[in-house]
């Protein structure tokens, strides 16, 4: 079945506060997943999206990812994605986000 | 008794048996889809009964009155079946009305008058009374093809077959010759049609006609053949074309969880792997919202269709996507998010997944294909 909806956890973890994401983030879940990430963003100065668990990403969730690394970059924080695989990746990579957002392969590598 | 009456009736090329002993009865005022794959003898069968084919066996008898037979008055009796071609077969350096006046005039001795009036009601009936006048050179394939209709009717033939009326037109134009035929059967009239539009025998026909081997494999009303076909052959030809499809009639209304489940689905059903599923779910999330925000920028009423077609012999899905509203070409726009433009990014993705895409706008609709 289709994953019916997006669930988020917010992890510190090294420094970094690790916004996790499962499940989907299309037009219909992107919007409360954003104001989520910004204001944890708002509270944080390193900002790690784990989409790891993300199973589908459409150009709504590549608009969020661009509006906080916009975000990040005018308040001098740092902001990367990280764990994208299968189709999640292949989208990122497409959209050529990679020029503007840090793209770690997991977690872990954060640095 | 049976409007037409077929008997053994037998055909082979060369040594080659194309129709072997079918029987067929037709009632009067039924209409008959005749289905299967190219080369199982439907066109030759249809040809074989006004005898533009010559059956090697058999008998074929319409109003009780049996073309086959020794001495009949072949001409005579070819008129009570009324034949519409693939390609019109108009005559070009005539117009409209003495196209259809044409046969009656010189064949039934029907006084002109009679003949254009008569012409009149028909061209009335298929939308096209404005051109009378008409060559065929100025119309387009669909008027021809209800101008050749309206023909065959001139003859006020007891039958009316029809060898794919639709398969010689451009895609945009089959709806309108569909919606004449459509009309044709609710008049009652008796009709043969050979044809590869599968939801439209589905939705006119009384009875369809599966050919296969030689003559008819299997036959039923259409909820029999579509949807419980019983034989090997017709379960893997009905089988073979998959369809899924979804409207949308408001934005605020529309339902994307409604749809992707949808497109999951079937999917699942027939064994379309995962990341293909995301890709399909991805180009018609992306389609849609394009056409919401840039073709109905200040409405909320919509029309569109998003159909989806499996052909699981060649492995390939098609993503067809019917809209209203103005027209708008998505594959024209153009952004990348590292340029700090991101109006059209989806779009951008999208056409870097796919190779097969393309986009027409006629007759006020928007239209979207692609293949995956």
């Amino acid at each position: 079945m289709v994953d019916e909806t997006v669930a988020s956890e917010v992890i510190q973890e090294n420094g970094w506060t690790i916004f996790a994401l499962t499940g989907r983030l299309d037009r219909v879940t992107a919007p409360q997943i954003g104001e989520q990430a910004e204001s944890a963003l708002d509270s944080c100065a390193k900002l790690a999206l784990d989409v790891k668990h993300l199973s589908y990403l459409s150009s709504a969730g590549i608009r969020i990812l661009l509006r906080l690394a916009q975000k990040a970059k005018k308040e001098q924080k740092a902001f990367a994605v990280c764990g994208a695989e299968g189709f999640v990746k292949e989208v990122i990579e497409e959209s050529n986000m990679n020029a503007i957002v840090t793209i770690y392969g997991e977690r872990s590598e954060l640095g | 008794m049976a409007i037409l009456e077929v008997r053994g009736l037998s055909k082979s090329f060369d040594g080659l048996t194309v129709l072997e002993s079918v029987d067929l009865s037709v009632q009067e005022g039924e209409c008959v889809a005749i289905i299967g794959t190219s080369g199982c003898g439907k066109s030759v069968f249809l040809r074989c009964l006004n005898l533009l084919e010559r059956p090697d066996a058999g008998s074929v008898a319409v109003g009780g009155r049996e073309i086959t037979a020794q001495g009949a008055k072949v001409d005579e009796i070819r008129r009570q079946m009324g034949m519409v071609f693939q390609r019109f077969c108009l005559f070009s350096h005539r117009n409209v009305m003495d196209n259809l006046c044409l046969a009656p005039t010189e064949l039934l001795g029907m006084p002109r008058e009679t003949a254009e009036e008569k012409a009149m009601g028909l061209l009335r009936e298929v939308g096209l009374a404005a051109k009378a006048g008409a060559f065929p050179r100025v119309l387009s394939g669909g008027q021809q093809q209800r101008i050749a209709i309206c023909r065959a009717l001139m003859m006020e033939p007891k039958v009316l077959l029809m060898d794919e009326p639709t398969s010689a037109l451009d895609p945009a134009m089959v709806g309108e010759v569909l919606a004449v035929i459509r009309m044709l059967a609710k008049q009652g009239r008796t009709m043969l049609i050979v044809t590869h539009e599968m939801n439209f025998a589905r939705e006119v026909a009384d009875r369809v006609l599966f050919f296969s081997d030689g003559g008819i494999y299997e036959q039923g009303t259409p909820e029999e053949i579509f949807d419980s076909p019983q034989r090997e052959k017709t379960v893997a030809f009905i089988q073979k074309r998959k369809y899924f499809t979804y409207e949308i009639r408001s934005k605020e209304g529309f339902d994307l969880m409604e749809l992707q489940g949808g497109i999951w689905s079937f999917a699942e059903k027939y064994g379309i792997g995962g990341a293909r599923v995301y890709a399909l779910q991805y180009c018609a999330e992306e389609l849609i919202y394009e056409f919401f925000d840039y073709s109905f920028r200040d409405t909320d009423a919509v029309q569109m269709t998003l159909a989806l077609t499996y052909a699981q012999a060649q492995d390939v899905i098609t993503l067809e996507l019917e809209s209203s509203g103005a027209a708008y070409d998505p594959f024209l726009t153009e952004s990348e998010a590292a340029e700090d433009d991101d109006a059209h990014i989806g779009i951008t993705i999208l056409k870097k997944r796919i190779e097969n895409f393309a986009y027409r706008f006629d007759e006020g609709v928007n239209r979207v294909r692609l293949e995956l």
